[in-house]
This record gives C-alpha cells, structure tokens and sequence, in this order.
C-alpha cells in the first residue's frame, strides 16, 4: 500500500515536471519518426559528373544509363582538369571517366573499362556508388551481347532475395535503432532525475526519517518511471509503423517483455547517476555521456558483426546487445522465442547484475 | 578601456566558476575527448566479413568452387555449413548469419549441360545499407564466377570470337583505402566543437538565473555586450583548448593524415567554436533554468546540427530543403572545411570562402546574443 502511494506521488511528480514530461514526449515519440524521415546513407540521385572522351553511341548509350532514381549527372566534364574541381567543390560525389577506346574495344569483343572516381571522404556513400556503377556496367554488357555468346557455357544465375526488408527501406531501421537507442536513455534518465529532484529540494531527508524502507524508495523510483517508458515504446513503435507501414512480424508479448527487462536492468544505472549527481542538468549531462559507451556496445550504431574483436566481446557483457537481437528479431524477422531465448536468457542474468550494482551503491548512500 | 575591464571582470569570475566545478572542467576537455575516442573507434562503416551460412545441397567440386569464391573474397565469412535449408532461416532469424546461400541439388548437372541454374542468396535486409553493399559483392562474386568459366569455354573452343568484358575500375580520391577513420575522425571532429560548447554556455546565464546572481548582473553599469563577451570567452577559449586535443588525438591515434593548411583548420575552428558558444548563449538567454537549457540545446543545436552538417552524407545529396537548412548553420561549412583540410589538402587560398562565411556566422551570433539579452533587461 505504502508503495502504491509512492507511486502516485512519482508520477505527480514527474507529470509537474515539465522539462521531463518534454524529455519523454519528445525523445520517444517525435525523435524516432524525424531520425526515420531523415539521414539517408542509400542512393538517392547520387550526384556525378560524367567525362565522356568516347563521345560514340555505345558511351551514350552507357550515360544514358546513369539516371534516377540512384544516380543523376549533374555536369558533363570536357577537360581533366575540371575532375579535381568538380570533386574538391562538392559538386559532385563520384566522376565517371568513358576512356576513348570505349567502344572499339567493346566491339572487337575485348576488355572495355569505365573509371569511376569518386571522392572518398564519405565513404559508406561512395562504396555504394561504386557497387551501383559495376551493376550498371554489368547490366550495359548483358543488354549488348545477346545469349548467342554464351554459346551452351552453363552459368550460375544468382537470385538474390533480400529479408525482413525486402525494399530496403531505410526508415524502418533508422526509427527502430533511434527507438532502441532512446529507451536506453530515456530508462536511465528518468529514475536518476525524479532521485535528484529530491536532493535538490531537500526532501531526500524527509522520505529518510519516514518509515517507508529505501528499497521501497528505489522501487518506487523504477517501476513507474519503467511503466512509463514501455508505454512510450509502444505508442513510438505504433508511430513508426503507421507512418511507414513497418510491420511487426513477431510476439509483441515477448518484445514487451524484454523491454521491461532492459529498462529495468537501465534503471539500475539511473541509480547509479542519482547517487553520483546533485543537480538535475548534472544528471542529464551525465545520463547523455554514458549513453555512448552503452549504444557502442549494444550494436545499435555498428552491427556486432562489424566491430574490431576487442569491442565484439565486450558486447556480450552487455545487456543491450541482446535486447536488440530480440528487437529486430520480433519486429522486423518474426523471431518466435524457440529462437530468440539464448537473447532472452543474456538479457534477464546481465540485465540482473547491471542492476543489482545500481542498487547496492543506491541502498548503501540512501540505505 | 573601462568596458574591457568590465569584461575582463566577467571573465575572471566565470574562469573561477569552470575552475572550480571540477564537473565543468570535466565537461569542457574530458567528454569530448571521451566522444572522440568511443565514437572514433566504435564506428564502422566496411563492410567486410559478412556472417555467412551455406545450404550446400549439390555437394559437387562445382558447388564447392562457388563457396569458394565466397569465402574467398574476403567479404563474406563463413559460419555456419549444413545440409537443411531450414537451419539457415533459424540462423539469419536470431541474427547469427547476415547472408545465406542455397545451392540446389543438381547445380553441377545443370551447368555440365549448358543450362542456367538458379542459386538462391539471401541478404538480412535489417540494416538496409550493409545489405545492400553486401547483395553488391554477392552479385560480382557471382558475374566474376560466371566470367572465369565463359574464359576458360572461349579457351576450349579457340576459333570463336572472344567475348567482350566491361569492368569498373574505381578509384577513390581523398582517401585511396576508403579507410572509414579518414571519413569518421574528422566528421567527429566538427561534431565535439559543434556539441559541447553550446552545452558549456547554455548554462552559464541561467545558472545565474537560477542561483538569483542575475539581478546584480542587471542593475550592475554593465553593458549587454560587455557580459555576453565575457561570458563567451572564457568558454570559447576553453573549447578551442579542446580543438587542439582532439585535433592531436585524430593525428596521433587515428593517424588521420592532415594534407591541408593548419592554419585555415585552427582558424575555422576558432570562429566556429565562437559562433556555437555564442548559440548557447542565445539560448541561455531565452530560457529559465539550466534544464530547459539543455534541451533546448540538444533541439536546436545537436538534432539539426547533425543531420545538415553532411557529417554521414555530402551535402550535395540532401534534397533542395536540406540544402537551405544547412544554410542556416555553420555545422555544414566547417564540415566541409574540416573534411578539406585533412583529406583533400585545402590551403588558405581554398578555404577562404568557408571562412568568410564562418567568420560571418560567428558575427551574427554573437550579435544575436547581445540583442537577445538586451531586450530582456528591458521588461
């Protein structure tokens, strides 16, 4: 009962609290969509400038190739020079150089080549624009030599399908990473700040001498603002997938389940906050720093496969690098738990010690 | 020379305050080195050894060669090898493998008679840029392997024509390794001195608003633009003691190679850390309390700053409305000034235009931080 009433008086704490109420509101609900709408890394009408010194059919045939959606020539080159230019400027990303001999050597069936210089200073970008490039090359040379050529040589054909996304739409991993990278956050912020509210005010002595015990004061601290944050999850994830048609393929049981999990195992780190800091923008400083070691471990910034071994097993002490096996798993795959339990069980026994170190430096200052 | 007493008065208390608050301190040199680093070495943008699963079921010397060209290549690592297709939805659903390939019984028998045979590749479309650089190799590998066996048919059968090719060579300027610490270092560079800053000044007035010290600044014969440098120096100045840290751990820990004028860099950041600072006293003007700061920081600077700054992405790709919104914040030419000058060897000559333009933000916001204030003695 006691707890109940504590309770209640947390969440009338934090709904006066306006900058919290904002904190919530925005970072959960308004920030997954904008990150989903924003910050694209795929080909949309990749600007390039093209430098044609064939100036035959066959190279504008070639050029003619280069067109949205992914690619758009924005300039014709006529001198080399303009290449350093055209690149150093900005202008555009990536210079396509037809070499003179383009079409003779095609037709004498010999090796042609295209050159493609692209300026290497945003690389993810420039990589795929050299992959697109070699696709159209490909599709350049199919389209010329008809099967004939082939002349009964058995070849692979390679069906590439892609899963879970099949049009690659962007959107839906950008919200969702911004959502999980979120409730990191907003779970350790949220217990930390209504703690420090206390000691700003004073009334940290007061809640002391009354009877209530600490850990009730803990638990009334977490399991609100816990509550809170799943509520916001939910209504972000619905946002997301109304505004991009996202699907949710798996058990929303289990993803609600393993959320409480995570922001309960993050509360323990709001605790850990709230005996560090003694003012509020003290703790928001500090809940901001800490999330970046916590969102380079979890895989929410570079997926675990791609990280250099020393951060790769790091991870696995990290709580949240299993949280989001289980949330691209439930929504994007459709993961039923016969898959997903080795994630379950890393997230529930790292999840416990990440809070109990929490509790423990809580209860031993406020105990 | 009264009034730059006056400043020099504000200064020394705010120099105290910083010095005193070792938290401040702390805020001002250690998180963005701590940034730089974390972020520096926690983001990866290859794509290389890709988690791989193979459903081998032909299990000839022809479907081995196919493995091998994947496995091979160095993009692709294999993980897991089994006979049931199944296994391989399992594992690409718990995220252990981000690519599966299934060789259908009977491949080698299709390709000995001359036939197409179908190979089924399947890519986790869950991160959609690694799947789509990733599906990129899966389909070269595949146009190489069919290219090495017409070879060796036109090889056999030596009185035809020879078939004609079309390769890509690409060439990467600026960063011939396409390394991605060239491409991410000095992008995090522009954001530590785009963030912290505004997050150091924003505080500053309200602070004093809230400690109620605010009222002696506003009867005390102090003129508005006299505070507001006084406040912006020291924390300027602090943050251009940050650059150069950073500026050493991009150097000598990540060996980003800096080709371009120091000079132009060091002075673009200068104004750049001037005109940021100088936004964050813009709003610790506007605002009550420090929290409100904060956040209003993190909108109006960080979010924005981020996505017009071309720190992923050329500026040069964002949609017409992208490119005027990158106008409105310094972010995007100190970017380009900072990418410049490491990477492709800008010289004063080249950076002067980005200069004048950040020299020119700078101007605007310093000035709108002293009319911000003003107006707000008045009520």
């Amino acid at each position: 009962m006691r707890l109940l009433a504590l309770i209640d008086k947390e969440l009338r704490t934090f709904l006066r609290e306006p900058a919290l109420v904002f904190v919530v509101a925005y970072s959960l609900l308004w920030a997954p969509y904008q990150a989903a709408s924003q910050f694209t890394f795929e080909l949309n009408r990749y600007p390039v400038a093209v430098y044609d010194l064939d100036q035959s059919a066959q190279s504008r045939a070639f050029v003619d190739r280069l067109r949205p959606p992914y690619l758009n020539v924005r300039r014709v080159i006529t001198r080399e020079r303009e290449i350093d230019t055209v690149l150093e400027r900005d202008e555009a990303s990536a210079v396509i150089v037809i070499p003179e001999n383009f079409s003779r050597r095609l037709a004498a069936g010999g090796a042609a080549s295209v050159q493609v210089i692209s300026d290497g200073t945003y690389t993810p970008t420039s990589q795929i624009a050299g992959a697109y490039v070699a696709g159209i090359a490909q599709q350049f040379l199919l389209a010329r030599q008809q099967p004939a050529s082939r002349r009964g040589t058995g070849l692979v054909d390679a069906r590439v399908r892609i899963r879970y996304n099949e049009a690659l739409i962007s959107e839906w991993y950008r919200g969702l990473e911004e959502l999980f990278s979120t409730i990191m956050i907003i779970a350790m912020l949220l217990p930390a700040a209504l703690m420090v509210r206390e000691k700003e005010q004073g009334t940290v002595e007061q809640l002391l001498v009354s009877p209530i015990r600490p850990w009730e004061i803990m638990a009334a601290k977490i399991l609100p603002m816990a509550l809170l944050t799943v509520l916001g999850t939910l209504g972000s994830l619905g946002i997301l997938a109304r505004a991009f048609d996202m699907p949710v393929r798996g058990s929303l049981a289990l993803f609600i389940v393993a959320t409480m999990l995570v922001v309960i195992a993050t509360g323990g780190l709001g605790l850990l906050i709230a005996t560090a800091a003694r003012t509020l923008p003290t703790a928001l400083i500090m809940a901001f720093v800490l999330h970046i070691p916590i969102s380079f471990l979890s895989g929410t910034i570079t997926p675990i496969e791609a990280m250099p071994p020393a951060q790769y097993y790091l991870t696995l002490l990290s709580p949240y690098r299993y949280y989001l096996e289980i949330g691209y798993g439930v929504v994007l795959k459709g993961a039923p738990l016969s898959v997903l339990w080795p994630d379950l069980a890393g997230l529930t026994v790292l999840g416990a010690a990440m809070f109990a170190v929490g509790a423990w430096r809580f209860l031993r200052q406020f105990g | 020379m009264g009034s730059l007493r006056r400043v020099r008065a504000v200064m020394h208390k705010e120099l105290a305050v910083l010095l005193r608050d070792r938290f401040y301190l702390l805020m001002a040199i250690g998180f963005p080195l701590v940034t730089m680093l974390l972020m520096g070495y926690g983001m990866n943008y290859d794509v290389r050894n890709v988690p791989l699963g193979i459903a081998d079921l032909d299990g000839t010397a022809d479907s081995r060669a196919l493995t091998a060209a994947f496995t091979a290549s160095g993009y692709f690592r294999l993980v897991t090898v089994t006979r049931r297709p199944r296994t391989l939805d399992d594992e690409m659903a718990a995220g252990r493998i981000r690519a599966a390939i299934e060789i259908p019984s009977g491949m080698a028998r299709a390709l000995a008679a001359g036939r197409v045979a179908a190979v089924l590749v399947a890519v986790d479309g869950s991160f959609p840029l690694r799947a789509d650089i990733a599906r990129g190799y899966a389909e070269a590998i595949v146009a190489r392997f069919n290219q090495d066996r017409l070879a060796t048919a036109v090889l056999r059968v030596p009185t035809e024509a020879a078939v004609p090719s079309l390769t890509v060579e690409s060439r990467i300027w600026f960063n011939p390794t396409l390394d991605s610490n060239n491409f991410i270092v000095p992008g995090l560079l522009v954001i530590n001195l785009l963030m912290w800053p505004p997050v150091l000044t924003s505080l500053t007035v309200t602070r004093e608003k809230e400690s109620g010290a605010i009222l002696n600044v506003q009867t005390a014969p102090i003129a508005g633009w006299e505070y507001m440098l006084g406040k912006l120096i020291p924390y300027a100045g602090i943050s251009f003691l940050s650059y150069w840290l950073l500026l050493a751990c991009a150097v000598g820990l990540f060996h980003v190679r800096m080709l371009g004028s120091l000079v132009a860099l060091s002075l673009g950041a200068l104004l750049f850390v001037t005109a940021t600072g100088a936004i964050g006293l813009v709003i610790s003007v506007l605002v009550r309390t420090q929290v409100a700061a904060l956040l209003a920081t993190v909108v109006v600077v960080m979010v924005p700053g981020m996505e017009y700054s071309g720190f992923a992405e050329p500026i040069s790709t964002l949609d017409a409305s992208g490119r005027l919104m990158s106008h409105f914040f310094p972010a995007a030419d100190f970017m380009f000034l900072a990418r410049g000058v490491f990477l492709k060897g800008f010289g004063l000559a080249a950076s002067a235009d980005s200069l004048m333009r950040l020299a020119a933000y700078a101007a605007a916001a310093v000035l709108a931080a002293t009319l911000a204030f003003r107006k707000r003695r008045k009520r």
